[in-house]
Formats: structure tokens, sequence, C-alpha cells
């Protein structure tokens, strides 16, 4: 935003406090300080703006901005009576640490000054600011956020509908078709909401409940995160599916995979062919060694230093031939599930029934 | 088949610890590897039996180098 223009409205704005019959009226029509900076920025174009400022004769003479339009509408709203008063301010003389609405540079903290709305609009996020724009049912929020934003004195507890609806609808305009459906939307009251503005309507009968805004939209969300629950979170809803092969890769994959295994395979014999013959030799040798041990030594010592030696050898062969089974059951045969279940893998896809 | 090393693993170990049980025993009762292997020889000719593989064995070796003599 031009620095002049972002000071011709904060004057707007300020000669707009000074002039309002109703400032309790004025707040609610300005509803908050972000809603102001959105429909600034919505009528305010920095490019053409620059454009007029620096060559206005080349767009056909300096005509008033959109802008300053959207803040005299308020200004009809607000202070009508002293309609022919008002003029745009005199530009206010720039300073060096002024701080910009739009732009990004830091701004060093400077107290002796008040700037207004733009603390605000800066500070909080838009989109989440005017979510917050709806909660128009309870007084005491609005009071509250006055207090807050303009520092005003909140005399008046509930504002008078039919007032407040009319600057409502100005802004509206001045925002937007979609600004007004986005709001529509929001102001679907909840129940208590609903219950909140009726008693806010009349004051006299029922005592207002003041909840925060937070807690007021609570069961809506509630209610919102209750519907994607049940449609988009379904965790028990498990897809049938059923695998469809690749043709074209589960062929090449055949054919390659056969010869590689088969290699694979006849590698693999070569130790088992050879743990089968150790084992059996062992195991010959064991049993012949104990047979032996039987058949004719003197000496116990002898006998026992025998049976020793062919129980050890006869473990040997156990192991050995243990070794054999290992290979044909778990070498080979582990080859031949691996490349089954990479062919599994490659060549056959998930399909959703 | 890890069960299966397992099972195989525990029946070797205690098998290779009762025949060095059945060895230690024996040499501390006086057991003698001279006796028992001239008692072996009585009883099955080893010592015949050892010239006679070695024989066969080295006589098919020579015919093995003889014959990739010949492919040369």
């Amino acid at each position: 935003m031009v620095e002049e223009d972002r000071q011709t409205a904060l004057g707007m704005y300020s000669r707009l406090f000074d002039d309002a019959e109703d400032e309790q009226e004025l707040m609610d029509l300005l509803v908050s300080p972000t809603r102001q900076a959105v429909v600034i920025a919505r009528t305010y174009d920095a490019k053409e703006r620059r454009q007029q400022l620096e060559a206005p004769e080349e767009i056909g003479g300096e005509e008033t901005p959109a802008f300053v339009l959207a803040i005299d509408k308020l200004y009809q709203q607000v202070a009508p009576k002293r309609d022919e008063s008002w003029k745009a301010p005199e530009e206010a003389p720039l300073e060096i640490n002024q701080f910009s609405l739009f732009e990004d540079e830091p701004h060093p903290i400077d107290d002796s000054e008040y700037v207004p709305f733009q603390i605000e609009a800066d500070s909080v996020p838009i989109e989440e600011e005017v979510e917050e724009l709806p909660v128009e049912a309870p007084a005491a929020p609005v009071e509250e956020k006055a207090e807050e934003t303009f520092a005003a004195p909140a005399e008046e507890s509930a504002p008078e509908e039919a007032e407040a609806e009319e600057p409502r609808d100005l802004v509206e305009a001045v925002l937007g078709p979609d600004a007004e459906e986005e709001e529509e939307a929001e102001e679907e009251p909840a129940p208590e909401q609903k219950a909140s503005r009726l008693s806010a309507e009349e004051p006299e009968e029922a005592p207002v409940v003041h909840l925060p805004p937070q807690e007021l939209r609570m069961p809506e969300r509630r209610a919102q995160t209750a519907k994607l629950s049940a449609a988009d979170y379904d965790l028990d809803f498990i897809p049938e599916t059923r695998r469809q092969p690749r043709v074209f890769l589960l062929i090449l994959f055949t054919i390659l995979a056969i010869p590689v295994t088969l290699a694979g395979i006849a590698l693999l014999l070569i130790p088992t062919v050879l743990a089968l013959g150790l084992a059996v030799l062992v195991i010959i040798l064991g049993s012949a060694t104990l047979v032996a041990a039987f058949s004719g030594f003197p000496k116990l010592a002898d006998l026992l230093i025998v049976i020793g030696t062919s129980v050890i050898v006869l473990a040997l062969g156990l192991l050995l031939l243990w070794v054999f089974v290992w290979f044909v059951g778990g070498a080979i045969g582990g080859l031949i599930r691996a490349v089954t279940e990479l062919g599994r893998k490659w060549c056959y896809e998930e399909v959703p029934v | 088949m890890s069960k299966g090393w397992r099972v195989i693993g525990t029946i070797v170990v205690i098998l290779a610890l009762l025949g060095a049980i059945c060895i230690g025993v024996g040499f501390i009762t006086g057991g003698d590897i001279g006796d028992i292997y001239s008692t072996l020889n009585v009883r099955y000719n080893l010592i015949g039996h050892w010239e006679q593989y070695s024989h066969w064995a080295l006589t098919t070796l020579k015919n093995i180098a003889v014959g990739v003599r010949g492919l040369w």
C-alpha cells in the first residue's frame, strides 16, 4: 500500500471515531480491524494507485480511490449529520520508521506513536480473524474485542439488531459476494448461539451469557469433526483387492528366472552332495569303531577311549547329515521360494475389485 | 529350520561332551593308544588296508594325470 494512502485511511478512520454519534454502533459496523484491513485490501490496487500518483494525467486525472469511498460509506452510516464537515484528512508527514500494512520489513518498536488497525491486522492471520467475525450473537465478546482493539468504553451491553444489520450489508457489499457467502456460511449459528442471540435481543428478560467465541463455536466444530470421522476416517474399512498379473513382466521374469535358479541349484548341489558323502562316511566309520569297541579290548580304559572316539565321530556324522538336510530344504528350497516371491512381487499388482 | 539347527546342535554337543568324558576317563584309568592300535590292527588289518587304499589312490591319480595330458 502506498504510504500516503495508508495515512489517508488512518486519518479517515480516526475522523470516523471522532465524529461517530454512537461509538458502539461504529464498532459493530467495523466488526474488527482485520475485517477493515480486508475491506481496504480488496478495494485497493497498489499498482494502479502508484501509476495514478506518479502520472495522473496518463490515466485521466486523479480520481477518488476506492478505499476512500469504502470508508466514506461507513462514515455515511455512522455520522450522516456531520457529513457536510467531512473531508479527507490532510496528508500527514511521512516518518522514516513508519509501520506499513503490506510490507514485510521489520518495524522498530516505537511506543510513542499509536498506530491503530495495523498492529492487529499484522499480528493475527486474516483467515483466523475472519472466522471470528460471525460472533455477533453474544454482546459481551464484541465488547471485549472492542476494548482490546479500539480501547473504547463499552457502555451498552447489546447492539440494536436493526441498526447493526444495515451497516454490515454495506461492508459485505464492499467485500463482494464471495465474502458474503463465506460469512453466511459461518453465520449459521449453533443452537447455543441462537439462544445467546435471542437473549441478546431481549436483555431485560434473560441475562446474556458471556461466553468467549471459541467456546461458542465448539459444538459446530465437534459436529464437523464427527462428520469427517464417519465419512472419511473409517478405519475398519478394508478395500477388497485381487492380484492381477503383469503379463509382459511375468513372461520376462520367467525366462530369466528359470536359468538363474537352475544355475543356483547346481551350485548348491555340490556342497550338498559333499556333505551327504562325508556324513555317510563318518557315520560308517563311527559305527564300525563302536562295533569294534565291544569286540575284544581287554582293558576297560581302552574300551572307554574307543567308545568316546566313536561317539564323537557319530556326532560329527549327525552334524554333516543335518547340513545335507539343510542344503536340500533350506538353501535350495529357499532359493526357489525367494525367486517365486520376487516374481510375485514384481509381476503382480493389487487391483481393487 | 532354525529349530532343527537348535535340536541337532544340542544333540551334537551332548554327544561330543559324552565322548570327551569317556576319552578322559579312559586316559585317566590307564588307557593306551598303542594297545588300541595293535588290537585293531590284529583284528581288522589296518596297515594292510591302509597300504591297499593308498596304492589305489596313487594309481587313480596317475591315471587322471595321464588322461589330462592326453587331452592337451
